[in-house]
């Protein structure tokens, strides 16, 4: 007890000459924990919608592709029924995507895209497709008809009821691929959360192409159970049992680069916070040597009244976990704080850009939301303390090793 | 017949200091008897805060053995020396130095706290110790606020609160004018005579070594009592 005592006076006391050091170290650590906080929500739920809308919208949960021989003996409706029966699978829907180029003969503009073929159904289950996609105008597409994502219509100048012709590459018979084209009537256009899946994607209905692209190239895409959808590996099991010849792709398989750059750029900004930190360190351990310096007469006046060697250890390690502590406690509390109100900060803060420009910023408008992830707060908050507790060891050590009463008598 | 308090037998002392070996105490052996005042004298580098810190488990001889109460401090460790001067010893310095941090009250009852006494009653004896040393009204001051002469009273008190057998004493006026110096020096000659402790002191002061029981010469390592 004397000991933590005697840390927090070495801290805080109003005779301790130095200890302005230890309140920038805490509001360093306060401002850091903040910064750390804020940022990482704002991340963690900027990339987990990101990646709700890339598993829904464009990739599904689980793929799933047969090879020839299953997908020429089984029916597609078998396979989808088949597949409907695993335990952990929501909705299957038969789909292919392929490269395509588009013209439009009202504005005489073309572009190539990606044609979705895909059971219309899709528009009306509850899937999390339906749940993220949303028709702006015009009707779900039917036979021969197309539906366009809004910023791929807007650049092709595409207006309901709109021919659209469309160039495939199809098996020929005198060569293996041979373009074909096929007209389609642009019957709508629709939003994802995605700008790139929009800018780039039409969808069709797939029961009346069913036979011109016959069964091999076709692919399941699965809709797995809410509490499934994070532990795919357990459906890959359930189908390669019923399919051994199946190949079985998660999301995040099928997603692989995207979903890397996201740890990657997640990983970055984890190594640029911590830098933040290491110059916290760095601080800490000159305060803690300038006072332990300042001190060890004290220190070997304790050691001569019977405190054991390995107090000025402790004190001085007691003081850093003190002061991060603190430090990271009001810097959680802030940022919890300030990661719940997001929107108001920022909303505020616009409004103050707002008064010198006369001009709302996007970014500071845009709807932001946080996600706090305990789990992540402790390890970082564990994480400086370590660092801090480092800092300040390599900081006193010399020191440490040094018996006080030598320095009290030559000094 | 009085009790044998502390025994140096043929106690030696060397540093190195790079390839010189240094020899600053030689075959010392003496007895402190419980209830006597010791005064150790000698020019400065003669060894004298050596032997102090020795015979208070500061530091350990190159050979020989110092013996408190028959345990020998050489064979202790860390924490039972540590335990040793916290019961038995008490130290004032030359340079008074207290804990800038803490009042004089808590600078005084901080060793009985080391000790595992309980704040109160450790407060209790610590107010008592400062009243008698005339520093009832200046208990609640800091270090920096009080004067040499009080502050020195301060470590006298400190030296006293855990009620030590044996009181080591370096220089304690040292670092005083005259005034100072003659009231501290009476204080703790009393104090030491009131309590009946033992006194073990280094001092370039005549004056003050002649008050003592016994006084000793530190010169060229050795040590011979004078008459």
């Amino acid at each position: 007890m004397f000991t933590v005592r005697l840390a927090w006076r070495y801290a805080f006391s109003r005779s301790n000459r130095h200890r302005s050091a230890t309140w920038v170290i805490l509001a360093g650590i306060t401002v850091g924990m903040l910064a750390i906080i804020v940022m990482l929500s704002l991340m963690n739920s900027l990339q987990s919608d990101l990646l709700d809308q890339v598993k829904s919208i464009e990739s599904f949960h689980v793929q799933v592709t047969f090879p020839s021989e299953t997908s020429s003996q089984i029916s597609v409706d078998e396979l989808i029924e088949s597949l409907q029966q695993v335990p952990q699978v929501s909705q299957v829907y038969a789909h292919v995507n392929t490269q395509v180029l588009l013209q439009n003969p009202s504005s005489d503009r073309s572009t190539t895209a990606r044609l979705r073929i895909v059971d219309s159904r899709i528009w009306d289950d509850e899937n999390p497709f339906s749940e993220r996609a949303s028709l702006l105008r015009g009707s779900i597409p039917g036979s021969y008809e197309l539906v366009s994502g809004s910023s791929l219509a807007m650049k092709l100048g595409m207006g309901l009821g709109d021919s659209i012709r469309m160039t495939v590459l199809a098996s020929g018979r005198a060569v293996v691929l041979a373009p074909s084209t096929l007209t389609f009537e642009h019957t709508g256009t629709f939003r994802t959360g995605l700008p790139e899946f929009d800018n780039t994607t039409v969808i069709a209905d797939i029961d009346p192409l069913l036979d011109a692209i016959g069964p091999k190239r076709i692919t399941y895409g699965l809709y797995l159970n809410d509490r499934f959808v994070d532990r795919s590996d357990e459906v890959v099991r359930e189908i390669n049992q019923l399919y051994p010849d199946a190949t079985v792709r998660t999301w995040q398989q099928v997603n692989s680069a995207f979903y890397s750059a996201l740890t990657l750029e997640k990983v970055l900004m984890y190594l640029f916070l911590f830098f933040m930190f290491v110059i916290l360190g760095v601080n800490m351990k000159n305060a803690s040597s300038r006072l332990l310096h300042v001190k060890q007469r004290e220190l070997a006046v304790l050691r001569a009244v019977g405190s054991q060697r390995t107090l000025a250890t402790k004190v001085f390690l007691g003081q850093t976990v003190i002061v991060t502590l603190l430090g990271e406690a009001l810097g959680i509390i802030a940022g919890v704080v300030a990661g719940r109100h997001i929107g108001t900060i920022f909303s505020w803060m616009n409004s103050v850009q707002y008064l010198f420009t006369r001009r709302n910023n996007i970014l500071l408008s845009y709807p932001f939301s946080t996600q706090v992830r305990p789990l992540e707060i402790a390890v970082i908050a564990f994480s400086v303390l370590a660092l801090a507790l480092l800092f300040t060891y390599a900081g006193c050590k010399r020191l440490f090793k040094r018996e006080p009463m030598e320095m009290l008598y030559h000094d | 017949m009085t009790e044998d308090l502390m025994q140096f037998k043929q106690v030696s002392k060397t540093y190195q200091s790079g390839d010189t070996r240094l020899l600053i105490l030689e075959d010392l052996s003496f007895t402190i008897s419980r209830g006597v005042s010791i005064a150790v004298t000698g020019k400065s580098g003669s060894g004298k805060s050596t032997l102090l810190n020795i015979a208070g488990g500061l530091d350990r001889p190159t050979t020989g053995s110092v013996t408190f109460l028959g345990d020998t401090l050489g064979a202790m460790n860390d924490r039972e020396l540590s335990e040793f001067r916290n019961r038995h010893i008490g130290f004032v310095f030359q340079s008074h130095i207290l804990l800038d941090d803490f009042s004089a009250l808590e600078n005084v009852y901080i060793p009985a706290l080391i000790g595992g006494s309980k704040r109160k009653v450790a407060e209790h004896r610590a107010v008592e110790l400062l009243e008698r040393v005339g520093l009832a009204d200046r208990m609640h001051h800091r270090p920096q606020k009080l004067s040499g002469g009080e502050r020195q009273r301060v470590a006298i008190c400190r030296a006293l609160i855990n009620d030590p057998d044996l009181i080591i004493a370096d220089e304690p006026t040292g670092s005083l004018d005259e005034e100072s110096s003659t009231g501290i020096e009476r204080l703790l000659l009393e104090l030491v005579q009131e309590e009946q402790k033992t006194l073990l002191l280094v001092t370039h002061d005549t004056q003050l070594a002649r008050q003592c029981s016994t006084v000793y010469l530190l010169h060229n390592r050795t040590m011979r009592e004078l008459a």
